[in-house]
Protein backbone atom coordinates (compact mmCIF):
# COMPACT_ATOMS: atom_id res chain seq x y z
CA UNK A 1 0.00 0.00 0.00
CA UNK A 2 1.36 3.49 -1.01
CA UNK A 3 1.55 6.41 1.47
CA UNK A 4 -1.14 8.09 -0.13
CA UNK A 5 -3.49 5.26 -0.33
CA UNK A 6 -2.52 4.38 3.32
CA UNK A 7 -3.37 8.29 4.15
CA UNK A 8 -6.02 8.78 2.20
CA UNK A 9 -7.65 5.19 4.38
CA UNK A 10 -6.57 6.70 8.01
CA UNK A 11 -8.12 10.03 6.43
CA UNK A 12 -11.47 8.02 5.92
CA UNK A 13 -11.09 6.41 8.88
CA UNK A 14 -10.33 9.05 11.49
CA UNK A 15 -13.84 11.05 9.43
CA UNK A 16 -16.10 8.15 10.32
CA UNK A 17 -14.94 8.10 13.48
CA UNK A 18 -15.48 11.94 14.47
CA UNK A 19 -18.93 11.20 12.65
CA UNK A 20 -19.69 8.69 15.28
CA UNK A 21 -18.32 9.85 18.09
CA UNK A 22 -20.08 13.37 17.33
CA UNK A 23 -23.35 11.10 17.20
CA UNK A 24 -22.46 9.92 20.71
CA UNK A 25 -22.06 13.62 21.67
CA UNK A 26 -25.95 14.76 20.14
CA UNK A 27 -27.02 11.81 21.35
CA UNK A 28 -26.14 13.10 25.18
CA UNK A 29 -29.43 14.88 25.73
CA UNK A 30 -32.27 12.92 24.06
CA UNK A 31 -35.35 14.36 24.96
CA UNK A 32 -38.53 12.30 25.54
CA UNK A 33 -41.97 13.05 24.05
CA UNK A 34 -43.91 10.36 26.23
CA UNK A 35 -46.78 12.33 28.74
CA UNK A 36 -47.85 9.98 31.24
CA UNK A 37 -51.34 10.52 33.17
CA UNK A 38 -51.19 10.97 37.48
CA UNK A 39 -52.98 7.75 38.31
CA UNK A 40 -54.84 10.20 40.99
CA UNK A 41 -55.05 13.61 39.61
CA UNK A 42 -54.30 16.27 42.43
CA UNK A 43 -54.73 20.04 42.88
CA UNK A 44 -52.31 22.53 42.06
CA UNK A 45 -50.72 24.78 44.84
CA UNK A 46 -51.53 28.45 43.88
CA UNK A 47 -48.82 30.94 44.00
CA UNK A 48 -47.79 34.53 42.95
CA UNK A 49 -44.18 35.03 41.03
CA UNK A 50 -42.90 38.20 39.16
CA UNK A 51 -41.81 37.33 35.82
CA UNK A 52 -38.24 38.87 34.29
CA UNK A 53 -40.00 41.91 33.11
CA UNK A 54 -41.48 42.61 36.81
CA UNK A 55 -44.99 41.83 36.45
CA UNK A 56 -47.13 39.62 38.62
CA UNK A 57 -48.44 36.36 38.02
CA UNK A 58 -51.08 34.86 40.28
CA UNK A 59 -51.72 30.96 38.80
CA UNK A 60 -55.21 30.66 39.56
CA UNK A 61 -55.68 33.46 37.32
CA UNK A 62 -55.13 30.77 34.90
CA UNK A 63 -58.56 28.97 35.94
CA UNK A 64 -60.52 27.78 33.32
CA UNK A 65 -57.25 27.18 30.91
CA UNK A 66 -55.02 24.36 30.23
CA UNK A 67 -51.91 25.30 31.19
CA UNK A 68 -48.12 23.77 31.28
CA UNK A 69 -45.74 24.68 33.84
CA UNK A 70 -42.59 23.74 33.41
CA UNK A 71 -39.49 24.16 36.24
CA UNK A 72 -36.46 24.77 34.95
CA UNK A 73 -32.46 26.71 35.19
CA UNK A 74 -30.03 27.78 32.89
CA UNK A 75 -27.15 25.69 34.74
CA UNK A 76 -29.47 22.74 33.25
CA UNK A 77 -28.49 20.66 29.96
CA UNK A 78 -32.06 19.37 29.46
CA UNK A 79 -34.02 22.36 30.43
CA UNK A 80 -31.81 24.26 27.60
CA UNK A 81 -32.17 21.65 25.09
CA UNK A 82 -36.45 21.54 25.73
CA UNK A 83 -37.06 25.20 26.36
CA UNK A 84 -37.13 26.24 22.47
CA UNK A 85 -40.05 23.36 22.01
CA UNK A 86 -42.18 24.80 24.95
CA UNK A 87 -42.25 27.72 22.77
CA UNK A 88 -42.93 26.19 19.91
CA UNK A 89 -45.87 24.63 21.61
CA UNK A 90 -46.83 27.92 22.80
CA UNK A 91 -47.22 29.05 19.06
CA UNK A 92 -49.53 26.07 17.90
CA UNK A 93 -52.25 26.38 21.08
CA UNK A 94 -52.00 30.17 19.75
CA UNK A 95 -55.87 31.06 20.18
CA UNK A 96 -56.77 28.36 22.39
CA UNK A 97 -57.36 28.21 26.29
CA UNK A 98 -53.72 27.16 27.24
CA UNK A 99 -51.29 29.18 28.63
CA UNK A 100 -47.14 28.15 28.87
CA UNK A 101 -45.01 29.14 31.73
CA UNK A 102 -41.92 28.36 33.13
CA UNK A 103 -40.72 28.90 36.61
CA UNK A 104 -36.93 29.07 36.60
CA UNK A 105 -35.23 28.52 39.88
CA UNK A 106 -33.32 30.73 41.66
CA UNK A 107 -31.17 32.89 39.10
CA UNK A 108 -30.95 36.31 38.31
CA UNK A 109 -33.23 37.76 35.32
CA UNK A 110 -30.28 39.40 33.57
CA UNK A 111 -29.01 35.72 33.39
CA UNK A 112 -32.04 34.00 32.33
CA UNK A 113 -32.34 36.86 29.97
CA UNK A 114 -29.08 36.81 28.29
CA UNK A 115 -29.70 32.84 27.48
CA UNK A 116 -33.42 33.06 26.46
CA UNK A 117 -32.01 36.08 23.66
CA UNK A 118 -29.91 33.78 22.17
CA UNK A 119 -32.69 31.16 21.56
CA UNK A 120 -34.51 30.12 18.38
CA UNK A 121 -37.26 31.20 18.60
CA UNK A 122 -37.17 33.28 21.79
CA UNK A 123 -39.45 32.54 24.42
CA UNK A 124 -42.43 34.67 24.12
CA UNK A 125 -44.08 32.92 27.67
CA UNK A 126 -43.73 34.56 31.10
CA UNK A 127 -40.36 32.92 33.00
CA UNK A 128 -41.05 33.49 36.39
CA UNK A 129 -38.49 34.01 39.23
CA UNK A 130 -38.90 30.95 42.02
CA UNK A 131 -36.02 33.01 43.83
CA UNK A 132 -36.21 30.81 47.44
CA UNK A 133 -37.44 27.47 45.08
CA UNK A 134 -40.50 27.79 47.68
CA UNK A 135 -43.10 27.08 44.65
CA UNK A 136 -40.90 24.19 43.51
CA UNK A 137 -40.72 22.93 46.72
CA UNK A 138 -44.37 23.38 47.09
CA UNK A 139 -45.21 21.10 43.70
CA UNK A 140 -43.32 18.53 44.86
CA UNK A 141 -40.39 19.09 42.55
CA UNK A 142 -37.78 16.19 42.75
CA UNK A 143 -35.20 17.20 39.72
CA UNK A 144 -35.17 19.65 36.63
CA UNK A 145 -36.47 20.33 34.06
CA UNK A 146 -40.04 18.89 35.58
CA UNK A 147 -43.13 20.20 33.70
CA UNK A 148 -46.82 19.82 34.55
CA UNK A 149 -49.78 19.57 32.76
CA UNK A 150 -52.52 21.16 34.82
CA UNK A 151 -56.17 20.55 33.30
CA UNK A 152 -59.05 23.71 33.36
CA UNK A 153 -59.87 22.51 36.89
CA UNK A 154 -56.60 23.55 38.02
CA UNK A 155 -55.74 20.11 38.90
CA UNK A 156 -52.00 18.12 38.04
CA UNK A 157 -52.96 15.54 35.64
CA UNK A 158 -49.39 14.72 34.07
CA UNK A 159 -45.89 15.16 35.52
CA UNK A 160 -42.99 14.78 33.07
CA UNK A 161 -39.54 14.44 34.38
CA UNK A 162 -36.59 14.99 32.41
CA UNK A 163 -36.33 16.89 29.12
CA UNK A 164 -39.27 17.08 26.89
CA UNK A 165 -40.10 17.63 23.06
CA UNK A 166 -43.30 19.41 23.67
CA UNK A 167 -44.42 20.15 20.96
CA UNK A 168 -44.33 16.54 19.76
CA UNK A 169 -47.73 15.51 18.29
CA UNK A 170 -47.82 12.89 21.54
CA UNK A 171 -47.56 15.48 23.59
CA UNK A 172 -49.87 18.23 21.43
CA UNK A 173 -52.47 15.40 21.49
CA UNK A 174 -52.45 15.02 25.07
CA UNK A 175 -53.07 19.10 25.08
CA UNK A 176 -55.60 19.18 22.85
CA UNK A 177 -57.54 16.13 24.45
CA UNK A 178 -57.42 17.87 27.82
CA UNK A 179 -58.46 21.15 26.00
CA UNK A 180 -61.56 19.20 24.19
CA UNK A 181 -62.96 18.35 27.88
CA UNK B 1 -32.34 -2.78 12.49
CA UNK B 2 -31.86 0.50 14.33
CA UNK B 3 -30.92 -1.68 17.44
CA UNK B 4 -28.20 -2.98 15.31
CA UNK B 5 -27.00 0.11 14.14
CA UNK B 6 -26.70 1.24 17.42
CA UNK B 7 -24.72 -1.53 18.61
CA UNK B 8 -22.45 -1.05 16.12
CA UNK B 9 -21.73 2.23 16.76
CA UNK B 10 -21.27 1.80 20.39
CA UNK B 11 -18.94 -0.94 19.34
CA UNK B 12 -16.80 0.82 17.52
CA UNK B 13 -16.91 3.97 19.87
CA UNK B 14 -15.96 1.37 22.70
CA UNK B 15 -13.09 0.20 20.63
CA UNK B 16 -12.05 3.66 19.92
CA UNK B 17 -11.93 4.82 23.34
CA UNK B 18 -10.30 2.21 24.49
CA UNK B 19 -7.64 2.52 21.88
CA UNK B 20 -6.66 5.96 22.62
CA UNK B 21 -7.52 6.74 26.01
CA UNK B 22 -5.97 3.41 27.09
CA UNK B 23 -8.83 3.01 29.41
CA UNK B 24 -9.43 -0.50 28.95
CA UNK B 25 -9.35 -1.06 33.15
CA UNK B 26 -12.52 -0.17 33.59
CA UNK B 27 -14.79 -3.21 33.95
CA UNK B 28 -18.72 -3.39 34.74
CA UNK B 29 -20.76 -6.18 35.34
CA UNK B 30 -23.37 -4.55 33.18
CA UNK B 31 -25.84 -5.40 30.16
CA UNK B 32 -23.95 -2.10 28.23
CA UNK B 33 -20.85 -0.72 28.71
CA UNK B 34 -20.05 2.88 26.59
CA UNK B 35 -17.47 5.26 27.35
CA UNK B 36 -18.76 8.79 26.03
CA UNK B 37 -15.69 11.20 26.23
CA UNK B 38 -12.37 10.49 25.40
CA UNK B 39 -10.72 12.27 28.75
CA UNK B 40 -9.16 10.36 31.75
CA UNK B 41 -11.75 10.41 34.06
CA UNK B 42 -15.13 11.00 32.13
CA UNK B 43 -16.12 7.34 31.00
CA UNK B 44 -19.81 5.61 31.53
CA UNK B 45 -21.26 2.37 32.80
CA UNK B 46 -24.54 1.86 32.48
CA UNK B 47 -27.53 -1.18 32.72
CA UNK B 48 -30.30 -1.50 31.42
CA UNK B 49 -32.96 -3.82 32.76
CA UNK B 50 -36.51 -3.96 31.68
CA UNK B 51 -37.97 -0.62 32.03
CA UNK B 52 -35.36 0.56 34.04
CA UNK B 53 -31.97 2.08 33.07
CA UNK B 54 -28.96 3.60 34.95
CA UNK B 55 -25.82 5.14 33.42
CA UNK B 56 -22.71 6.55 35.50
CA UNK B 57 -20.35 8.99 35.15
CA UNK B 58 -17.35 10.08 37.49
CA UNK B 59 -17.47 14.09 37.96
CA UNK B 60 -14.19 15.57 38.45
CA UNK B 61 -13.88 17.63 41.64
CA UNK B 62 -12.88 20.88 39.41
CA UNK B 63 -16.08 20.44 37.64
CA UNK B 64 -17.53 20.45 41.16
CA UNK B 65 -16.24 23.27 42.57
CA UNK B 66 -17.09 25.03 39.48
CA UNK B 67 -20.95 24.12 39.72
CA UNK B 68 -21.12 24.92 43.14
CA UNK B 69 -18.96 27.96 42.99
CA UNK B 70 -21.62 29.09 40.29
CA UNK B 71 -24.46 28.41 42.60
CA UNK B 72 -23.44 30.80 45.26
CA UNK B 73 -22.16 27.83 47.46
CA UNK B 74 -19.87 29.09 50.48
CA UNK B 75 -16.56 27.89 50.32
CA UNK B 76 -16.30 25.42 53.02
CA UNK B 77 -19.64 23.89 51.67
CA UNK B 78 -17.39 23.47 47.92
CA UNK B 79 -14.94 21.83 49.45
CA UNK B 80 -16.90 19.34 51.49
CA UNK B 81 -19.24 18.50 48.47
CA UNK B 82 -16.04 18.09 46.49
CA UNK B 83 -14.31 15.74 48.81
CA UNK B 84 -16.80 13.16 47.97
CA UNK B 85 -16.67 11.07 45.44
CA UNK B 86 -19.05 12.44 43.41
CA UNK B 87 -21.09 10.11 39.90
CA UNK B 88 -23.66 11.68 37.62
CA UNK B 89 -25.99 9.26 37.98
CA UNK B 90 -29.01 8.86 35.30
CA UNK B 91 -32.21 7.21 35.55
CA UNK B 92 -34.51 6.48 32.85
CA UNK B 93 -37.81 4.57 32.87
CA UNK B 94 -38.04 3.54 29.60
CA UNK B 95 -40.76 0.76 30.16
CA UNK B 96 -44.55 1.27 30.29
CA UNK B 97 -44.52 1.00 34.06
CA UNK B 98 -44.31 3.62 36.78
CA UNK B 99 -40.92 2.74 38.99
CA UNK B 100 -39.58 4.02 42.32
CA UNK B 101 -36.36 3.21 44.13
CA UNK B 102 -34.91 4.39 47.50
CA UNK B 103 -31.79 5.61 47.43
CA UNK B 104 -31.31 4.67 51.36
CA UNK B 105 -31.44 1.05 50.23
CA UNK B 106 -28.70 1.67 47.72
CA UNK B 107 -25.81 0.10 48.58
CA UNK B 108 -21.89 0.67 47.78
CA UNK B 109 -19.26 -1.99 48.61
CA UNK B 110 -15.57 -1.52 48.61
CA UNK B 111 -12.30 -3.44 48.27
CA UNK B 112 -12.46 -4.99 51.78
CA UNK B 113 -16.32 -6.19 50.96
CA UNK B 114 -17.97 -3.61 53.23
CA UNK B 115 -21.07 -2.14 52.33
CA UNK B 116 -21.66 1.63 52.87
CA UNK B 117 -24.51 3.88 52.55
CA UNK B 118 -24.59 6.68 50.16
CA UNK B 119 -24.84 10.15 51.32
CA UNK B 120 -28.34 10.75 50.01
CA UNK B 121 -30.05 14.19 49.19
CA UNK B 122 -32.06 14.05 52.29
CA UNK B 123 -28.60 14.56 53.91
CA UNK B 124 -27.17 17.26 52.17
CA UNK B 125 -30.21 19.76 52.39
CA UNK B 126 -30.31 19.49 55.77
CA UNK B 127 -26.45 20.44 55.78
CA UNK B 128 -27.12 22.78 53.09
CA UNK B 129 -30.40 24.50 54.78
CA UNK B 130 -28.20 24.87 58.10
CA UNK B 131 -26.22 27.16 55.98
CA UNK B 132 -28.75 29.33 54.82
CA UNK B 133 -28.15 27.21 51.42
CA UNK B 134 -31.57 27.06 49.48
CA UNK B 135 -30.38 25.27 46.65
CA UNK B 136 -32.40 22.16 46.69
CA UNK B 137 -31.00 20.58 43.30
CA UNK B 138 -28.08 18.63 41.68
CA UNK B 139 -28.43 15.68 44.20
CA UNK B 140 -30.47 12.64 42.75
CA UNK B 141 -33.55 12.91 44.47
CA UNK B 142 -34.08 9.89 47.44
CA UNK B 143 -37.66 8.38 46.91
CA UNK B 144 -39.03 9.17 43.63
CA UNK B 145 -41.43 7.92 41.06
CA UNK B 146 -40.88 7.37 37.74
CA UNK B 147 -43.32 7.59 35.33
CA UNK B 148 -43.01 6.04 31.80
CA UNK B 149 -41.07 8.87 29.79
CA UNK B 150 -39.23 10.26 32.78
CA UNK B 151 -35.56 10.33 33.28
CA UNK B 152 -33.48 12.59 35.18
CA UNK B 153 -29.16 13.15 35.36
CA UNK B 154 -28.11 14.41 38.91
CA UNK B 155 -25.52 13.44 41.35
CA UNK B 156 -24.74 10.75 43.94
CA UNK B 157 -22.35 11.10 46.39
CA UNK B 158 -19.74 7.92 48.10
CA UNK B 159 -17.31 9.27 50.92
CA UNK B 160 -14.54 7.54 49.45
CA UNK B 161 -11.47 8.97 48.15
CA UNK B 162 -10.88 10.28 44.86
CA UNK B 163 -9.98 7.94 42.01
CA UNK B 164 -11.17 4.75 44.50
CA UNK B 165 -13.23 2.36 42.60
CA UNK B 166 -16.54 0.73 44.21
CA UNK B 167 -19.21 -1.85 43.22
CA UNK B 168 -22.64 -0.02 43.23
CA UNK B 169 -25.37 -1.80 44.46
CA UNK B 170 -28.78 -0.34 43.42
CA UNK B 171 -32.52 -1.17 43.70
CA UNK B 172 -36.04 -0.11 42.10
CA UNK B 173 -39.41 -1.70 42.42
CA UNK B 174 -41.59 -1.85 39.75
CA UNK B 175 -45.50 -3.34 41.01
CA UNK B 176 -44.66 -3.56 44.11
CA UNK B 177 -41.29 -5.81 43.45
CA UNK B 178 -37.80 -4.44 44.41
CA UNK B 179 -35.33 -5.42 41.64
CA UNK B 180 -31.33 -5.23 42.67
CA UNK B 181 -28.64 -4.45 40.34
CA UNK B 182 -24.75 -4.27 40.57
CA UNK B 183 -22.50 -2.49 38.29
CA UNK B 184 -18.75 -3.38 39.48
CA UNK B 185 -15.71 -1.16 39.12
CA UNK B 186 -17.27 2.45 39.56
CA UNK B 187 -14.03 4.53 39.53
CA UNK B 188 -14.11 8.13 40.86
CA UNK B 189 -12.73 10.96 39.53
CA UNK B 190 -9.28 11.62 40.02
CA UNK B 191 -8.71 15.16 41.69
Amino acid sequence: MTNRIRTKLLTLILLLFSILMGDAYAQEIELSHRASPLKNPVPSVDFSLIDTDENMHKFSDLRGKVAVVNFWAVWCPPCREEMPSLERLRRKLAGKPAAVLAINQGEDAERILSYLWGLDPVPEFPILLDQDMKVSSEWAVTGLPTTYIIDKQGNIVYRMIGGREFDHPEIVKVIEKLLAE
Amino acid sequence: MADGITLIRKTIQIFVLFTFSGLATVQAETQSLQQDKPTAEAWQLSAKHQGFNIALTAITPDRIRAFFTGRGFPPEMIEAIASYCVIGTRIENTGSLPFSYDLSKWRYQTADGELHKLKIKADWIREWREQGIKFAFSQLAGNPTFLPGDWISSMTTYKLPHGATFDLHYQWNINGKDNTGIIKGVKCAND
